[in-house]
């Protein structure tokens, strides 16, 4: 890899400002988020694991890259002090697969959402 | 962080523990495929930070093929299987001799059925030595990134601790050239139980 390519480790996240390419690989059922500033030329890129820190219990500190909930206003953040604009952002999301096709036990979070949302 | 620190004491006995549940595992194996000599290197057992467990079969992008199983009861523990796709191919063509070791409906079958019977054997010896309650889930089976199927265990787990236990041993077929990694992934639950019937905490 060239030396201007960070690489995103799982429950982890990296931004980058100009020149540069910000990576991660294996998403799995894991869930990767793009955000990119076209204008000020800032990139973030994080590696979520879970969706909810919720999960994690509050009154310990815990790697906020690791929830969703949590890494995305986190990345937004570090994007801004790098001088990027909210209004500027684009996203892209890959990753989610179910890999494992496991009796049902709950429902998945996906389904979840678009069911709070009245979406079937 | 778990709710307890883990350490070295605690890892040996996790070792020795996967150690005697997995060489059981691997004398299944060995005579399912007509008795032939397997190598079992010592189970490694390791405590590793979380980011870094996606690597912890080596190269985290080679495509593999993994049979996940969970077993509930007393503890919850995860155990995976899994073989490069030539050492998958090896071992279809071994078990069903006429084949090309393809990852058909047939091959997919014989490679879960093989992940059911060393999970079988190791949750059986290890139940024997703790007294402990463990019932498999059936087995279920991914061919992706290596990275990709050890990080999506973790999520379906739901494992939030930042450092996660493992425990790891590879097997090398003689003959039949088949090398295969086991992965045995105790959540936090687990450990605290099985330390206090070992007598550790």
């Amino acid at each position: 890899m060239e030396d201007n390519t960070i690489k995103v480790k799982i429950a982890d996240l990296a931004v980058k400002k100009n020149e540069g390419v910000i990576v991660t690989v294996g998403l799995g059922s894991c869930v990767g988020i793009a955000l990119y500033d076209s204008v000020n030329k800032v990139g973030g890129l994080a590696h979520i694991l879970l969706a909810d820190s919720k999960l994690q219990n509050k009154n310990e500190s815990f790697n906020k890259a690791k929830f969703a909930d949590t890494a995305i206003p986190l990345l937004i953040g570090k994007m801004e002090s790098l001088g990027a604009e909210r209004k500027n952002l684009r996203a892209k999301i890959a990753g989610g697969s179910q890999l494992f096709n496991f009796q049902k036990k709950g429902i998945s979070i996906g389904e979840k959402i678009l069911l709070q949302s009245s979406v079937s | 962080m778990h709710a307890f620190k883990i350490d070295d004491n605690m890892l040996d006995a996790l070792k020795e523990l996967a150690n005697i549940g997995i060489g059981n595992a691997v004398t299944s194996l060995s005579q399912l495929l007509g008795e032939e000599k397997i190598n079992m290197d010592i189970p490694v057992a390791t405590l590793v930070p979380l980011q870094d467990a996606p690597e912890s079969l080596g190269e985290e992008e080679i495509p593999v093929a993994g049979v996940y199983i969970k077993a509930a009861g007393d503890v919850d523990l995860t155990v995976l299987f899994v073989l490069s796709l030539d050492s998958a191919a090896n071992l279809i063509t071994n078990l069903i001799p006429g084949t090309k070791g393809g990852l058909d409906q047939m091959g997919i079958s014989v490679l879960i059925e093989v992940g059911n019977i060393l999970t079988g054997s190791y949750l059986n010896a290890v139940s024997l030595m703790t007294g402990l309650n463990l019932l498999p889930s059936p087995p279920q089976i991914a061919v992706d990134m290596s990275g990709a199927i050890i990080s999506t265990v973790m999520a379906e787990n739901q494992l939030i601790d930042d450092e996660v236990v493992l425990l790891r041993t590879t097997i090398r077929t003689m003959e039949s050239r088949i090398d295969g990694n086991i992965l045995i992934l105790p959540d936090g639950g687990a450990l605290e139980k099985i330390f206090s019937i070992l007598g550790l905490r």
